[in-house]
């Protein structure tokens, strides 16, 4: 089913405003991966510990889960389908693999945060961060983000077949007596 | 993904088209990406790895 015009704005709004906020709240998390080695301060890497875990639970997960949602969505009521063009396989992909990896991921972070509540001054100052991965998912993120701009061209054999199909259709109801 | 941006239509043949280089290039960044970080970790050495987020599952 193909949406009208407005439902697939509506969806692609929604759609750029949950994948633009994810980076945005990775970005945050980011932050306050790095306030815990650049301090010596241990009230400092409490809070950050405890700051990852709420940004990671309540932004970077619902967001995520909101823009890979919106994502199958729009593919699906729009011409570009889900698995028709490579771009969007790959983005897809992508986008489920850095969700499922986050979701995995946050309670480790659960873990590290409640450690950090109840740590000696020592324990906390001993305390690693979480700086990889924030890293790596930016850049997958900014990543797919580019792909999703810059759309390459590429059908894959399930979308040429489609297409195939869709334009002996088209000819068959040209060719059509009146 | 802009509605506005229609896809254009393939050029008809009877073959479908191959995989686009774009999209080979991509497969093999990474997986060189994914070679590396592994060497790195094996090196550094650690216990992180896919594993490691499963185990909260567990």
């Amino acid at each position: 089913m193909i949406a009208g015009p407005r439902l697939r704005r509506l969806l692609l709004a929604l759609h750029l405003a949950c994948s633009v906020g994810w980076i945005g709240a990775v970005c945050a998390y980011l932050a306050l991966a790095f306030a815990v080695p650049a301090t010596d301060d241990p009230a400092v890497i409490r809070a950050a510990w405890i700051g990852m875990e709420l940004v990671g639970w309540w932004a970077i997960v619902p967001l995520a889960l909101a823009a890979l949602g919106t994502g199958v969505l729009t593919g699906a009521v729009t011409r570009w389908g889900l698995l028709r063009h490579y771009w969007v396989v790959v983005s897809l992909v992508g986008t489920v693999v850095l969700t499922a990896v986050l979701v995995l991921h946050m309670p480790d972070v659960s873990t590290h945060a409640d450690r950090a509540r109840t740590a000696g001054e020592q324990e906390l100052l001993a305390m690693g961060s979480d700086i990889a991965h924030a890293v790596i998912g930016v850049v997958l993120l900014v990543g797919i983000l580019v792909l999703n701009i810059f759309k390459p061209r590429g059908l894959t054999r399930y979308g040429w077949r489609r297409e195939q199909r869709e334009r002996a259709r088209a000819q068959g109801a040209r060719t059509w007596p009146a | 993904m802009a509605p506005e941006d229609r896809p254009t239509g393939p050029p008809a043949g009877e073959s479908p088209p191959p995989v686009p280089s774009w999209v080979k290039y991509l497969l093999l960044g990474l997986a060189t990406a994914a070679v590396l970080a592994v060497l790195v970790m094996l090196l550094v050495g650690g216990d992180h790895g896919p594993g490691r987020h499963l185990g909260s599952l567990r």
